[in-house]
């Protein structure tokens, strides 16, 4: 019975943000499968970074044990606060990388206007 | 022409597909049923009750009040004249063992017939010091209690140990997760475990 709800709420909620998106804050329709495939990459980043948590703490926790012999149950590799935080990671350089080629967009932009102010001014001098 | 998908995109894609199959799907009951190992109970000269897990403060986890209570209910049937508690605790705590072994007290289990392991960490060394307390006691044939997935690992480092055994599996949860968290709970574990087993086996443990 909690699959119906859980399927009902966050349909209900998806259909309110698309037609807030599209009425109110003017989206693109068309921009959403743009924006689908940048949060597969986010999603993405955010499960290479748990994989890497889990196999750097494994390895950790087990040449631990072996070299120090201070023990460190495996166990702990399973808390979902490891999930919560790899997801935190992903998030934070998935936003790191789009700023970067946000700045790249923005800076090439520029330069292309400035090159036609530049084109402008030889033919009025012209 | 369609744009090729990102290598990110892809493995995105996948985390969803794995998320939707595990939470909303009747596979993680399905395989916990499949890889869950079965209860044989005959008569055994001790009960061995491997640890779960305690607070400090001495509150037993769910999988460890299930394998305790499992226990004394197979000494009060007549199934064996010892149990072996185990479990270590934390510095400022009781250990599991002992508050296992005062419930199986308040439970009716006299003291004589309750023996406590306190000081092994991972299951190859419960398997290796409570073994050596019960060949000094002459005990073949075990009742061993744990979960149903962690039986196929214990069992086989009991076996090893030159014990007879016979499974009594508790469960904490069952395989049938009604709720799409309980069934990402049961896969959950079901990973933990095979890694543990894929690791014993790559150690040479079993």
């Amino acid at each position: 019975m909690i699959e119906p709800v859980v399927v009902i709420l966050t349909g209900v909620t998806s259909f309110a943000a698309l037609w807030i998106g599209t009425q109110w804050l003017r989206f693109r329709p068309g921009d959403l499968a743009t924006a689908l495939g940048k949060m597969l990459e986010c999603l993405g980043l955010m499960l290479v970074f748990f994989t890497a948590n889990a196999v750097v703490g494994l390895v950790a926790i087990v040449g631990g044990r072996s070299l120090t012999g201070v023990f460190v149950s495996t166990y702990v590799m399973s808390d979902v606060a490891i999930l919560g935080i790899s997801f935190l990671q992903g998030l934070l350089f998935f936003c790191w990388r789009e700023t970067k080629a946000g700045r790249r967009d923005r800076s090439s932009r520029a330069s292309r206007s400035e090159r036609r102010a530049g084109q402008a001014a030889i033919r009025e001098g012209g | 022409m369609m744009r090729r998908a990102h290598p990110l995109q892809l493995i995105g894609l996948a985390g969803i597909g794995l998320f939707l199959v595990a939470a909303f799907s009747p596979l993680s009951n399905a395989v916990f049923r499949w890889s869950a190992a079965a209860s044989d109970i005959q008569p055994a000269d001790a009960i061995v009750v491997l640890g779960a897990a305690v607070d400090p403060d001495g509150t037993l986890s769910s999988e460890s009040l299930v394998r305790t209570v499992r226990a004394v209910a197979l000494y009060r049937t007549g199934r064996a004249p010892i149990i072996v508690f185990s479990g270590p605790g934390h510095e400022d705590g009781p250990s599991e063992a002992r508050v296992r072994a005062d419930l199986a007290g308040t439970l009716g289990v006299p003291s004589a017939a309750i023996r406590t392991e306190t000081s092994a960490l991972t299951t190859r060394e419960e398997a290796v010091r409570i073994g050596g307390m019960l060949r000094a006691e002459n005990v073949r044939r075990i009742l061993l209690v744990t979960d149903s997935q962690h039986m196929r690992r214990a069992g086989a480092l009991f076996s090893r140990g030159g014990f007879q055994v016979f499974p009594a599996t508790a469960d904490a949860r069952s395989g049938a997760g009604t709720s799409p968290g309980a069934r990402l709970r049961l896969l959950r574990d079901l990973l933990g475990e095979w890694m543990a087993l894929g690791y014993y086996r790559v150690a040479g443990y079993l």
